[in-house]
């Protein structure tokens, strides 16, 4: 029996696997970003002349994406890899850190970009875990994309970073490119201007918005789970803290992202003695076609329309 | 035969199979005898209550695998004083432990300021990202588990089949206990990197349940399981590679899949069997 036991099972078990498509290599120069954010931004600065593939589906919490064993092998035939870095992608780490020990060279974009640390949770709690937070570099805040000023630089390391490392010179579709990105931040400095200024405060599920609160001068209040990750939980006490400040403060909206459960958030507006919207914006991944987040701009500009209608 | 060469024509994948196929080895090794004698639910108790060993060990800046450990012995310990102290039967114990543990976890991890890379990669564990330096280490881990328990063959084995025989013939089961628990650790902590915390226990006792239902005696009953073991590492890596998921939670689901499929095919080849018998 034993003998036909195990190609049996061996049958069994591949015969549903096989016929999975394979990549196409079209004799470009592979790089690889981790975030749909991330391939966008690389696609359209390197124009042409790269291949470019994104490791996480669109819609993926870049927080827990874990790869399939064809992506990390995929990884050690780029040229490049860029990733997001800032314990960003959790679930990559180790798997970036084999690729790079290869030899294949990852920037880790979020690093060179002067990342800030994390100011979350309600204002009570600022005082006494503050100092210690600002010396630890595990709790500096991510979401560095979140900045368009800080992604125009972004975008001149990457090109600089292609024309050493893959010998390819892109630097007049980087230049188009980072000119967009400089009028978008144009454009949300305008669109941010319609709300009046004392109503500048945000509410947000997890501590995405810092970057772009510190550019556009809005203040956020709080964050419903009181980390930079989406993987930490709240505390009731930190949970009743926020409860009285959006009432306080008579916040009516509390803002969730596309990539995460708005469970908790729900809840909050459910607590609050008053009627709360929970507005889910697209944030740590680009959105399917007709979501408006197809590319990294309408992501932006779709953030900021919800953004300001709701705190108009 | 494509779809076999082609991903395992990679050095990176050899080296992943290399690693997987090393720790699903520990791991069925001691997880043979965690069938033999019943110790499912305490092997499982450990795997998972190992957590706050780690996020401890992380908050503080320790040595994950230490920490880990320090929580394994912990929580032996505690079993052992819940079964002799309150008389309760020793499932009670592991289940108190097993869910304190976590909920330990869990809360130390809710401190943290932020849930760092290191420490997810610990719990979700991911088996692509082995690296040279692991590989030793796991090998080490296999080769320390197959000399240790070539040493303590014979009470091991009558432990498993009868206590009160162990102790009679001087075979000291307390001792070969401990040694089976801090085998079991070993696989534990050495495999977590493979598949996490999380899913670890899957290649500890799938493996073996497997091998339990085809073979008999316990060298063959390792050797099968190691085998089944492999069965699951490159199954679930060539699925991963071919379906594009998660290479580790692959892995441990395929493990569990070969168990029920060769439960059915047991079954369906007794069956056809039986009616022949009869005439």
């Amino acid at each position: 029996m034993k003998r036909i036991l195990i190609p049996a099972i061996i049958v069994a078990v591949l015969g549903s696997a096989c016929g999975a498509a394979d990549e196409v290599d079209d004799g470009r120069p592979l790089v690889m970003a981790t975030t749909t954010i991330l391939g966008d931004i690389v696609d359209k600065a390197a124009g042409d002349a790269l291949q470019v593939e994104v490791l996480m589906p669109i819609g993926a919490d870049p927080h827990d994406f874990s790869p399939s064993a064809r992506q990390a092998s995929r990884l050690r035939e780029a040229v490049l890899v860029v990733a997001n870095g800032v314990g960003l992608e959790e679930g990559l780490s180790d798997i970036l850190a084999a690729a790079e020990a290869d030899g294949v060279p990852v920037i880790r974009i979020g690093d060179l970009l002067d990342p800030q640390p994390y100011v979350a949770g309600s204002p009570e709690e600022h005082g006494e875990d503050n100092h210690d937070r600002e010396t630890d570099s595990r709790t500096l805040d991510p979401h560095v994309w979140m900045d368009p000023v800080r992604m125009s630089a972004a975008v001149e390391i990457i090109a600089g970073h292609l024309s050493e490392t893959a010998g390819v010179d892109v630097s007049d579709s980087a230049a188009v490119y980072q000119g967009e990105v400089l009028a978008l931040h144009d454009e949300i400095t305008t669109l941010i201007d319609e709300v009046p200024v004392d109503r500048r405060k945000m509410v947000t599920s997890h501590f995405s918005y810092g970057y772009y609160a510190d550019r556009y001068g809005l203040e956020i209040l709080g964050t419903v789970i009181p980390a930079a990750t989406t993987a930490a939980e709240a505390s009731p006490a930190a949970f009743a803290a926020l409860v009285d400040l959006l009432e306080r403060e008579g916040v009516s909206v509390i803002f969730g992202s596309t990539t995460e459960s708005t469970t908790l958030a729900d809840a909050l507006a459910e607590e609050v003695g008053y009627q709360v919207k929970v507005v889910t914006l697209p944030t740590g991944s680009l959105g399917e076609g007709g979501s408006g987040a197809e590319t990294y701009l309408d992501m932006m500009r779709t953030s900021t329309r919800l953004i300001v209608e709701n705190l108009k | 035969m494509e779809w076999l060469i082609d991903p395992l024509s990679e050095p990176f994948m050899q080296r992943v199979l290399l690693g997987s196929t090393l720790a699903v080895m520990t791991a069925s090794l001691i997880g043979t005898w965690v069938v033999l004698r019943g110790l499912s639910f305490m092997g499982d108790a450990l795997a998972h209550g190992v957590t706050p060993g780690i996020a401890l060990a992380f908050a503080l800046g320790f040595n994950l695998t230490l920490g880990a450990v320090a929580a394994a012995v912990a929580m032996t310990l505690g079993i052992n004083l819940v079964h002799r102290k309150a008389r309760l039967r020793e499932d009670t114990g592991i289940g108190l432990l097993f869910v304190g543990m976590l909920a330990l976890g869990v809360i130390i991890m809710s401190r943290l300021p932020s849930f760092s890379s290191s420490l997810s990669t610990i719990l979700f564990g991911d088996t692509l990202g082995i690296r040279q330096e692991d590989i030793l280490l796991q090998g080490l881990a296999a080769a320390v588990t197959l000399t240790v328990i070539m040493v303590f063959y014979r009470a091991f084995l009558v432990l498993s089949f009868n206590e009160e025989k162990a102790r009679m013939l001087g075979l000291r089961p307390g001792l070969a206990h401990f040694v089976m628990l801090a085998l079991l650790t070993l696989a534990i902590v050495t495999s977590f990197r493979t598949v996490g915390t999380l899913l670890v226990f899957a290649l500890i006792v799938a493996p073996a349940a497997t091998a339990s239902l085809v073979v008999r005696r316990v060298p063959t009953m390792m050797a099968a399981a190691v085998g089944f073991g492999f069965l699951a590492v490159i199954s679930g890596l060539l699925i991963s590679w071919h379906a594009d998921i998660a290479a580790g939670a692959t892995m441990a689901g395929m493990s569990v899949v070969i168990f029920f499929l060769v439960l059915a095919f047991r079954e369906l080849s007794n069956k056809k069997r039986v009616p022949r018998i009869a005439n």
